[in-house]
């Protein structure tokens, strides 16, 4: 193929976004849109006459226009409709959080498998310029050997009492602290030390929801004993902007990281990287961070176009594995269990 | 096209906006919470010689306007380029309710005043499914009311919506806009992006000119996509009676010196400079170091 034919399902504001993003992508013809809203497809279609509209996304998979789409409805379709996309052949890029169980995150996983086709769950942090430096350090071993973690996702996303209203409301569609922010860190500390062999000290609270919790906390052990800690607030009127921290203690350092930059600690200098004994401070407008298109921040782009070439090299995506999201989905759900 | 100020002063250091610091963002939010310290600082910039500046049209830009008004003979000559909308409160709105609830809110609830009685009358559910080039006029001068009675040069849509609606390769749009700019406010429609040589590329395409287009630029090539070079040469191509070019974060939020940074930019082919600070020693030596041609 010389073009990636590409649908999205689900023009909410994830699905807006992700249109603007992959259609600046010159390898990429967009084919097709389903939403259930006739309104948006009424206002759209108009302006976009070379796609495809559909209110049913089953109408769009059937519809032999897309070799691949972009998932993006309520949390709790994405098993049906990744399900059948594979059962079409068609690779998908799957919004986070990936499913509303562990088993149905593990059918896919080893549908898509099986099927060899192109998956990607949307962990966007995966891209972030700051946590890719951090992985990369972890992978030279900087800091020596990893002891522990300390990780905060924290934000002001529910700030006053919710009237039970939209699907982000209730736990069994996807909504809540832990499915919303839990999983972006969780998904984070996959990234960086694979799979929790453990899951323990979890807890949920609640803030201002009647319905999910707005409070998320808990302890993984990894192999190696690496131990983390994970805490999540979206109801921390403190911060204007959502503020994700991890602070990495190792033997020969330590690494603090946040959107914003980096800081490194080192017991002692390290002439192999150039480094000096004590504090380095970088912050992410130092770090190159080339991107093609920007829209919503360079991550959301280069995880787009990262899919978007893998489907056209028929190869696996460097992104966040339909695998790689089940071991998240059952931490997640170890945290629910538990409380 | 008439032509933009050299140099125009920013509101960033006003609302905390810092992409480097969220302490220092922080710092500055609380600080310039009271009005008063606002106003010291353009009366600083004033003193300096700013005669020109860009407001976001946020929250708390509607009281920062009320005063320019009520001092017109103190700010009399100022050229206003006022940027629109304020993104977080669309992000907020639909993040709660969806698009259309979202649209529909601030459009029609809590407008009370400044003629909405007649964007009613253009009707609600036809705009949505009819017609988003209304919806987007009546937006538009729900933005634009808060900047009533001030000396208005051009009109800013902000990076985030130029961008959203640019990946959509919809010419119809940007037409549109620019036209309804010109016609009913009378002033230059602007365009603020991430993206300028896509824009400028596209607009060609489109066979749309007479465009202020602000974007990053700066030494360190920060935010500026897809690449300084990239950049570096449409600026050089450009020809300004048809794109006058404005320069943002010249500084890269810090991570450059004032000198590295006017050394670069002065070199290049830019028509006008729009940057933020906070202390008149900072704002001096900023508006002394701002040399590009004319």
């Amino acid at each position: 193929m010389d073009k990636v034919r590409i649908g999205i399902i689900g023009m909410g504001r994830m699905g807006i976004t992700h249109y603007s993003i992959i259609n600046s992508n010159p390898a990429v013809k967009m084919t097709a849109i389903a939403d259930t809203s006739s309104l948006m497809l009424n206002m759209i279609r108009k302006y976009l006459p070379d796609v495809s509209m559909f209110e049913d996304y089953k109408d769009l998979l059937n519809s032999g226009l897309v070799d691949a789409v972009i998932v993006c409805t309520p949390s709790v379709m994405h098993y049906e409709v990744c399900k059948m996309a594979a059962e079409k052949g068609i690779c998908v890029f799957c919004e986070k959080p990936f499913t509303t169980s562990p088993a149905q995150a593990r059918e896919l996983a080893d549908l898509f498998e099986q099927k060899g086709l192109v998956n990607q769950v949307g962990y966007v942090y995966r891209f972030d310029v700051v946590f890719n430096k951090v992985k990369e350090m972890l992978d030279q071993q900087l800091i020596g050997k990893v002891c522990h973690v300390n990780a905060m996702f924290l934000s002001s996303t529910i700030s006053k009492m919710q009237p039970e209203k939209g699907w982000r409301s209730k736990r069994e569609n996807g909504g809540g602290a832990t499915y919303e922010m839990g999983s972006h860190v969780i998904d984070l500390m996959e990234f960086f030390f694979g799979k929790p062999q453990k899951v323990i000290g979890t807890l949920m609270n609640q803030v201002y929801s009647e319905a999910v919790e707005d409070i998320s906390e808990a302890q993984l052990m990894y192999e190696g004993g690496v131990s983390a800690n994970i805490h999540v607030n979206w109801s921390d009127y403190t911060y204007r902007k959502p503020m994700l921290k991890i602070d990495i203690h190792g033997t020969k350092g330590k690494i603090q990281a946040d959107l914003y930059g980096y800081r490194l600690f080192l017991r002692e200098e390290n002439k192999e990287h150039g480094l000096p004994e004590g504090w380095t401070s970088v912050p992410m407008n130092m770090l190159p961070d080339p991107c093609p298109f920007y829209v919503r921040g360079t991550s959301f782009t280069n995880q787009l176009y990262e899919f978007a070439d893998a489907v056209l090299a028929g190869r696996k995506s460097r992104g966040c594995a339909f695998r790689e999201a089940v071991d998240t989905q059952e931490v997640i759900h170890t945290i629910f269990d538990n409380n | 096209m008439e032509k933009i100020d050299r140099i125009v002063f920013g509101d960033n250091q006003f609302f905390g906006i810092n992409h480097r610091s969220q302490e220092k963002a922080e710092e500055m939010l609380k600080r310039f919470g009271n009005i008063d310290n606002i106003f010291e600082v353009y009366d600083n910039a004033f003193d300096c010689g700013v005669k020109a500046v860009m407001l976001n049209s946020n929250e708390r830009a509607e009281a920062i306007c009320d005063c320019f008004r009520a001092n017109k003979s103190k700010y009399g000559e100022l050229a206003w380029y006022p940027s629109i909308p304020y993104p977080y409160k669309y992000a907020n709105m639909v993040n709660e309710k969806g698009i259309f609830p979202a649209v529909s809110d601030v459009l029609f609830k809590g407008n009370s005043a400044g003629g909405v009685l007649g964007m009613i009358g253009k009707g609600t559910a036809a705009v949505f499914t009819r017609d988003a080039m209304r919806m987007m006029e009546m937006l538009i001068d729900v933005e634009y009311k808060m900047f009533r009675g001030l000396d208005v040069k051009c009109l800013f849509l902000q990076n985030v919506i130029t961008d959203l609606i640019l990946g959509y390769n919809i010419k119809e749009v940007f037409e549109h806009y620019c036209e309804y700019i010109r016609k009913k406010y009378k002033v230059l429609p602007g365009l603020i992006t991430l993206n300028m040589p896509y824009l400028k590329g596209k607009l060609e395409e489109w066979g749309i000119d007479g465009v202020v287009i602000c974007s990053s630029i700066n030494a360190a090539g920060f935010n500026m996509h897809p690449s300084k070079e990239e950049y570096e040469r449409v600026i050089a191509e450009n020809d300004p009676s048809k794109y006058q070019l404005m320069a943002m974060n010249v500084l890269a939020s810090g991570s450059i010196t004032v000198r590295q940074s006017f050394d670069y930019i002065n070199g290049l082919n830019l028509q006008s400079v729009v940057f933020g600070a906070s202390s008149k020693a900072h704002i001096k030596s900023t508006v002394e170091s701002i040399q590009i041609k004319d």
